[in-house]
């Protein structure tokens, strides 16, 4: 059975569809990318998969069991979600990353909450910027923190909202590599909304191609072709290889 | 030592250093008014509670007053420190979102309405409550009433923090229109009580009616300390508050909730006291922080500092006259309120 199944999933805000008919399966341990124009529902998906949004139609199996039948707490130390846009508030890094053990905090933090912490924050690298003010970091920096206390929350599965859109060319393949090597090491399950193609192809293990709020194709490497790739953004492509990594080239008109 | 047990020692500290100060300031106003006492007088006084006229002024007159200072000062800034994490705004308090003025609508319309209170002409005391639990109950309505509105507007989509004051703002004119209006239809000895409402005063407060305060505060205070880790969440955003399991529109109308109740019961027993709930937490944030595990206690204790402060400033500064303390309150918390306002417009 897979981890995480998504059956005939349907989402309306108000009388607006954004997602009809859904169906997915996840395995463990693998990375998912979730390629699709925008406004395509991917943000919704993700939220409705985290139960930040309850699902009209359908349902959500996460190892078997019904996510709605889940109490918020539960879903919390299973799943982790690191949003596209992060609050920039004046808290602490270390506070910051200390939030992911909130599923876990009764009454209030334990030793061992506080040196998970401590554990996670060197795994990102952040120990210079410990006790900063997330105000004042770089947006590398923050989406760290982000991954971080995402991370503190010791999930099964790791919910990503386009983790490199705010980055430049350095930090998205630090961040891409670091989320890699996270998936591999503690066999995270990674579900990632990505808006970069050439970065998505180059890190996923699988695909899930959306169009107007359906799934238009999914599976390994082999549905990133030119075709599907010009039916779900409607612009011409060709993909060629540079040392023997596939490059996806818009073309004009 | 963990850098991380070094930086929670430091906001421990601080709290350990703002109730020593609290001590102090106890002291210290309890050996301001306007019959003289010397320290020894007091200090026996507080020990020994006889017949004797120094005895009768500090266990009647100024114990009363400054225990009173210290719960509607610790509540008003707790309140202001959860408004400003639920509704996610740094310029939230009871007095600013028109709560207060809410309650004190509610307070005034039991006296005038249903009869709950009225002016007595004795030295010791201005206002009778004769039925204290309906006039805090009217207040907790009336403030309800403020906090419906204010919830509703936040619902509304993209409307600014700065709109949402405005309408609190907004809220609290009419209010204290209303108010002004049952002031015609009360007699004068009504009257008189309505007046003493709007300008806040914590002379008027008996030992019963401490006891009716603290009881309904405290328990709402240790929710609101129990719920500290849900703040905490809050502050990350709404969906991430989610994402880590809190039930954010439960935490939010909650903490409404409390912090209009505990504003209610002090405001129907001392009126409108301003800017204590925007004071407290935004001049120890500096020291704490954002952690509310440090920044609810920290306010709380600064509030009652401030107040009991404010309190003894406003029997001295124009002795023997006692001046209203809701205006030295006000004076130290407008700066505050304007700075907070401009800083947010950048
Ligand atoms: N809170 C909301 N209320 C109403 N419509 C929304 C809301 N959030 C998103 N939408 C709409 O739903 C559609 C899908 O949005 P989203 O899931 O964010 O897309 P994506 O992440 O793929 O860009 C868009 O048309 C968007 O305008
Ligand atoms: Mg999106």
């Amino acid at each position: 059975m897979s981890l995480l199944q998504v059956e005939s999933l349907g989402f309306s805000y108000g009388a607006k569809e954004v997602l009809k008919g859904i169906n997915l399966e996840v395995e463990e341990g693998e990375i998912l990318s979730i390629l699709g124009e925008n406004g395509v529902g991917k943000t919704t998906l993700l939220k409705c998969i985290n139960s930040i949004l309850k699902p009209q139609k359908g349902r959500i199996l996460l190892d078997g069991s019904d996510l709605s039948k889940l109490r918020g707490k539960e879903i919390a130390r299973r799943i982790a979600y690191v949003p596209q846009f992060s609050e920039r508030n004046s808290i602490r890094v270390f506070e910051a990353v200390l939030l992911g053990r909130k599923p876990y905090i009764n009454w209030d933090v334990s030793s061992k909450d506080i040196e998970i912490t401590e554990k996670v924050i060197k795994t990102m690298g952040l120990q210079e910027v410990g006790f900063r003010s997330l105000s004042q970091l770089s947006g590398g920096e923050l989406q760290k923190v982000m991954l971080a206390r995402a991370l503190a929350q010791e999930p099964q599965i790791l919910l990503l909202d386009e983790p490199t859109s705010n980055l430049d060319l350095r930090n998205q393949m630090e961040v891409m590599k670091l989320i890699a090597e996270i998936s591999k090491a503690r066999k995270i399950t990674i579900l990632v909304v990505m808006h970069d193609i050439n970065l998505s192809v180059r890190f996923s293990h699988r695909f899930v191609l959306m169009k107007k709020g359906k799934i238009f194709a999914r599976g390994g490497h082999e549905i990133i072709t030119e075709e599907n790739i010009q039916e779900v953004y409607g612009i011409k492509v060709i993909i060629s290889y540079v040392a023997e990594i596939p490059v996806i080239i818009p073309l004009n008109g | 030592m963990s850098k991380y047990k070094l930086f929670v020692r430091k906001k421990l500290l601080t709290l350990f250093a703002e109730a020593f100060f609290l001590f102090v300031f106890l002291l210290v106003a309890l050996n301001v008014g306007s019959v003289h006492l010397d320290f020894f007088q007091v200090f026996n006084s507080i020990f020994h509670r006889t017949g004797e006229l120094a005895s009768s002024i500090i266990w009647e007159i100024r114990l009363v007053r400054v225990l009173s200072a210290v719960i509607v000062g610790l509540s008003l800034a707790i309140a202001g420190t959860v408004m400003q994490c639920v509704l996610n705004n740094p310029l939230a308090s009871p007095f600013t979102m028109g709560i207060s003025h809410g309650a004190a609508f509610g307070a005034a319309f039991s006296i005038v309405v249903l009869k709950a209170g009225e002016i007595q002409n004795s030295a010791s005391r201005a206002l009778m409550i004769s039925s204290p639990y309906k006039i805090t109950a009217f207040a907790f309505i009336g403030s309800l009433l403020g906090v419906i509105v204010v919830i509703m507007l936040a619902r509304l989509k993209g409307i600014s923090p700065q709109s949402l004051i405005l309408a609190g703002v907004a809220m609290g004119f009419l209010f204290m229109a209303g108010t002004t209006l049952l002031q015609f239809l009360a007699s004068d000895t009504e009257l008189a009580a309505i007046v003493f409402w709007t300008f806040g005063d914590l002379g008027r407060v008996s030992w019963k009616e401490l006891g009716i305060m603290t009881g309904v505060t405290i328990p709402a205070l240790i929710y609101i300390f129990a719920n500290r880790w849900n703040y905490n969440a809050l502050q990350s955003g709404e969906d991430v508050a989610k994402s880590l399991g809190v039930n954010t529109w439960k935490v939010r109308l909650t903490g409404m909730f409390f912090a209009s109740l505990i504003t209610s019961v002090s405001v129907a027993f001392v009126g409108i006291i301003g800017f204590i709930g925007l004071l407290g937490p935004h001049m120890v944030r500096g020291f704490v922080g954002e952690d509310h595990r440090f920044l609810i206690p920290s306010s709380a204790l600064w509030g009652a500092i401030l107040l009991i402060f404010s309190d003894a400033l406003s029997r001295i500064v124009i002795s023997p006259v006692i001046l209203p303390v809701g205006i030295i309150t006000a004076f130290m918390g407008t700066p505050l309120f304007l700075y907070i306002l401009v800083k947010g417009e950048k």
